[in-house]
């Protein structure tokens, strides 16, 4: 199972134990020194060979 | 007649797509998005007719007021093509979206069916795991960059929120982190306003939803003056709960104990 299957399979087992979800993060993440989310933006882009994951703001307050 | 659904996604990959959005983006002619999290590009990829990333033309503009500008271009170019087109956004597509409004203001006196689909906002998320109930205490919610240029009246008696306090002072499009420096500033300059109000010592939340089931939101409670050196996230919202008690209006109080 690849991580995008893996977190569309957490979207769709709500009562999947945290103990689970956090074992196989943290054996994941132990190959790469990121935070649970980093990781999984990173994998899920490199995966897609999308590396353009930086967040995108959709407001802008200007005074000009 | 040509229809236009503009659809959120919500936070949470996957779990906060409702199904009216769901169905919106698999039945669409053309979907066009601009997401912030690349397993929910991928779920859209996936599961529409065909998929436009808005990233492209978001990127390639300095200003973010410019980028959202070619952003509606860009939708009006895709609705004179086809009859149903979809516009995702994240979290809700009307919180804090300047190309939603305008979108929808120029096309007004088109002959196109506008629908705009709710979605759950990092507010929702927000509540959820602070556990607040606004009907308690009230809520004030102001974009940052807005509170800090305007004479913002706000009392310290209702929760505060605060919006995009990671890019406060920043209309430039952000492509790396460093472009983020000019913000510290600016956020000095927030927290001198608001400890003209609060004690500096007062405890705010500084809270960044989870975007993943399974993983926790990130909740990280300080005091207004360790927000000048603390690295705040670009996806951060800022609560800051009631300093004082709300006053009883002793009249109106006289009045309902009578009745």
């Amino acid at each position: 199972m690849n991580l995008y299957n893996f977190v569309e399979n957490l979207a769709s087992n709500p009562f999947l134990s945290q103990g689970m979800v956090e074992r196989y993060l943290k054996s994941c993440q132990e190959q790469q020194d990121m935070n649970t989310s980093e990781f999984i933006r990173n994998t899920i882009a490199y995966e897609e060979a999308d590396n353009n994951y930086l967040a995108c703001e959709t407001k802008v307050v200007s005074w000009d | 007649m040509k229809k236009l659904i503009i659809a959120g996604t919500g936070i949470k990959f996957l779990s906060h797509l409702t199904y009216e959005a769901q169905r919106a983006i698999k039945t669409s002619d053309c979907v066009l998005y601009l997401l912030n999290e690349p397993a929910i590009k991928k779920w859209v990829e996936d599961n529409s007719n065909k998929a436009y990333s808005l990233d492209a033309i978001y990127f390639s503009n300095e200003k973010r007021k410019d980028s959202y500008s070619r952003i509606e271009k860009e939708v009006e170019f895709f609705l004179e093509r086809y009859d149903h087109v979809c516009f995702v956004t994240y979290g809700n597509p009307v919180f804090f979206s300047s190309f939603t409004s305008n979108i929808v203001n120029s096309l007004k006196k088109e002959e196109v069916n506008i629908e705009i689909m709710p979605a759950i906002s990092a507010l929702d998320c927000l509540y959820a795991d602070l556990a607040i109930d606004p009907s308690e205490q009230g809520l004030q919610s102001f974009e940052a960059t807005s509170f800090l240029l305007n004479d913002q009246i706000f009392s310290t008696d209702t929760p505060l929120v605060i919006w995009q306090v990671g890019v406060i002072g920043i209309t430039d499009i952000i492509k790396q982190e460093t472009d983020l420096r000019k913000r510290a500033k600016y956020i000095d300059l927030f927290i001198d306003k608001l400890t003209k109000s609060y004690s500096p010592s007062h405890e705010c939340y500084h809270y960044v939803a989870s975007q993943y089931p399974g993983v926790q939101s990130n909740v990280v409670k300080l005091t207004l003056n360790d927000l000048r050196l603390f690295d705040v996230d670009r996806l951060a919202t800022l609560f800051i709960p009631a300093e004082k008690k709300k006053s009883i209006n002793a009249n109106i109080l006289k009045l309902l104990k009578e009745n």
